[in-house]
């Protein structure tokens, strides 16, 4: 009967083993859908057989394996990051795709043509008070749509900010979420075996990485540190720190770490650098090359029309715009109290012509911009907007991609195969029915004995 | 003693440990599977042990003080059926662990196509 018990031994120690795999296996299955969920292995270790020394052979535990593979996590984050920038900086800029309309007759494009296309009419009766009131209309239609382009631009600049002030938030409370962790796998190191734990630690450590660059460090205690660009510590141990964002400089926003210091620089990628950059770069260039077009137009329309007549025949006592240099061009660009019949078309010299209207009316045609008229200058803005808000949706959809060809990477190292986990469930129900199988045995060697002992 | 080195006293013995391997046996069998495996196996070596040894004690000519050891028995042998029956519950369940996972008993050249469920136990003693 030795033998016989040798292989009930060995069929007790694989149950043994098959069970805890089958824990191991119920475990993958429930979480096959999981996010951030890694397949875990149960590790078997054959024992040495050797029946005359007493070592029954057979099959041991050799603990749990976690498929988690820290390159492929890695990976993911990166392009997480990369593709957070990428994402957040298109949404952004398409925010500037409305103001730039370059369909001819609407937007500022078609308001500078108009205006101009004004005082040509006015070349052909500079005395017709009814042609030079469509000058006046025509200026004041101008100086609204600078305006309006200036408020759209002052508006997507102030919902970068407010954007920037809730993923900052947003941050925040992934930190304190992943100290929160860190915190329970401080108080017990066997947490650190927990998957669904760790599946969770792992979400929000990309949730991270989609707002900003960080470098991730995992200590031997099982808790993770994230660093800011690799040098403002966000996270240790149980302790976070919070960022927070400093509107209070009118040209830019800042990034300040828990301190107080600023730390904007140290931004590499993500949102908030995507939106940092739209705020602080973007966007005041872009308001700059307007407030540069505005002033030129002011400033060479005025200079003309100061140099000539009014319908009386006075010197002009003032220009047709007005505007506030320090406060922004087109922003406070508007039309002066000057009349219809104060508009001054002719020369000092020639009262009654049309000299000066001719003058603003060519105006349209110089080149008085980088080489560029005055619409083609709007015209060449509007393009490099186009082209930005292009290049920035094409920049998302290829990060985009690249960030699900990580995903499917890691997912082929650490997904939970159902066919593979459907093994191990068949190995369970063989086990048990290789107990039936020895309860069958028991019973006969129960009928032997009990003929023994009666 | 005997030559083996073996007492009547051991009768006593051997009938407490069967008792506790039977009810360890019982109880385990009714856990739901996997949770149950490990105890289960366990003490139905433990009874495995026990019949062993009974044989040789048999078989050296000690045969006092085995009446509790003998009730013992007997109440194995009559719990045995019922034992059978739980197992064979958990082999059920396991086996439909394994038919919802898309694989059953009969997968392989010989059984089903790769996907079928094929559930259940085709013996359980």
């Amino acid at each position: 009967m030795g033998n016989l018990f040798v292989s009930l031994r060995n069929a007790a120690g694989a149950m043994k083993v098959f069970e805890r795999a089958a824990g191991v296996v119920q475990s993958n299955v429930a979480n096959a859908s999981t996010p951030g969920y890694a397949k875990q292995v149960q590790v078997l270790t054959a024992m040495p057989m050797d029946l005359d020394r007493g070592l029954p052979g057979g099959v041991a535990s050799g603990g749990t394996l976690n498929l988690r593979n820290a390159y492929a996590e890695s990976t993911v984050r990166q392009r997480l990051t990369a593709s957070g920038f990428a994402d957040e900086r298109r949404a952004q800029l398409e925010q500037l795709e409305p103001l730039y309309d370059i369909g001819g007759d609407s937007g500022l494009g078609g308001a500078i043509n108009r205006f101009f296309q004004s005082f040509a009419a006015l070349t052909v009766a500079p005395n017709d008070l009814a042609a030079r009131q469509t000058v006046i209309d025509r200026a004041d239609s101008l100086a609204r749509a600078f305006q309006s382009m200036a408020s759209g631009l002052t508006q997507a600049a102030r919902s970068a900010e407010q954007a920037l002030e809730q993923r900052v938030a947003q941050l925040n409370r992934t930190l304190e979420e992943i100290a929160g962790i860190n915190s329970i796998f401080r108080q017990d190191y066997r947490a650190q075996d927990d998957p669904g734990l760790q599946a969770r630690l792992h979400n929000l450590l990309e949730d991270l990485s989609e707002l900003a660059g960080v470098t991730v460090l995992r200590r031997e205690d099982g808790t993770v540190s994230a660093y800011l660009g690799g040098q403002t510590m966000l996270t240790s141990s149980d302790r976070f720190f919070p960022l927070s964002v400093d509107t209070s400089n009118p040209g830019r926003v800042d990034l300040l770490d828990s301190q107080g210091n600023v730390i904007t620089e140290q931004l590499s990628g993500g949102r908030l650098q995507a939106l940092v950059d739209v705020r602080n770069n973007v966007l005041p260039a872009e308001q700059a090359q307007i407030d540069r077009l505005a002033q030129t137009l002011a400033d060479q329309v005025n200079g003309l029309l100061l140099a000539g007549a009014d319908l009386s025949g006075n010197p002009a006592t003032q220009g047709l715009f007005a505007y506030n240099a320090s406060l922004g061009v087109a922003r406070t660009l508007s039309r002066t109290s000057m009349t219809a019949a104060e508009l001054p078309a002719a020369d000092p010299l020639a009262p009654g012509g049309n000299a000066v209207a001719v003058q603003v009316a060519e105006l349209a045609q110089a080149k008085l911009i980088d080489g560029y008229s005055l619409v083609q200058f709007y015209a060449v803005r509007a393009s490099a907007a186009g082209r930005l808000i292009a290049e920035g949706r094409e920049a998302a959809g290829v990060a985009g991609q690249l960030v699900q060809q990580a995903r499917q990477f890691r997912e082929e190292i650490q997904r939970v195969s159902l066919d593979e986990e459907a093994v191990v469930l068949m190995q369970v129900q063989r086990a048990y029915e290789a107990a039936a199988q020895m309860i069958r045995v028991l019973d006969e060697m129960t009928q032997t004995v009990l003929g023994l002992v009666r | 003693m005997n030559p083996d080195g073996a007492s009547p006293a051991c009768w006593p013995e051997l009938a407490a440990r069967l008792h506790a391997a039977a009810t360890q046996a019982k109880a385990a069998a009714r856990l739901a599977p996997p949770s149950g495996a490990e105890a289960l196996l366990e003490s139905l070596n433990t009874v495995s042990a026990c019949l062993c040894e009974a044989e040789r004690l048999c078989r050296s000519g000690l045969l006092e003080q085995k009446e509790d050891f003998r009730r013992e028995l007997e109440q194995w042998a009559a719990d045995a059926p019922l034992l059978r029956a739980w197992v064979g519950a958990s082999a059920a369940l396991a086996a439909g662990w394994a038919a919802a996972a898309g694989v059953g008993a009969g997968y392989g050249p010989d059984g089903g196509r790769p996907g079928q469920a094929r559930g259940g136990i085709s013996e359980s003693g």
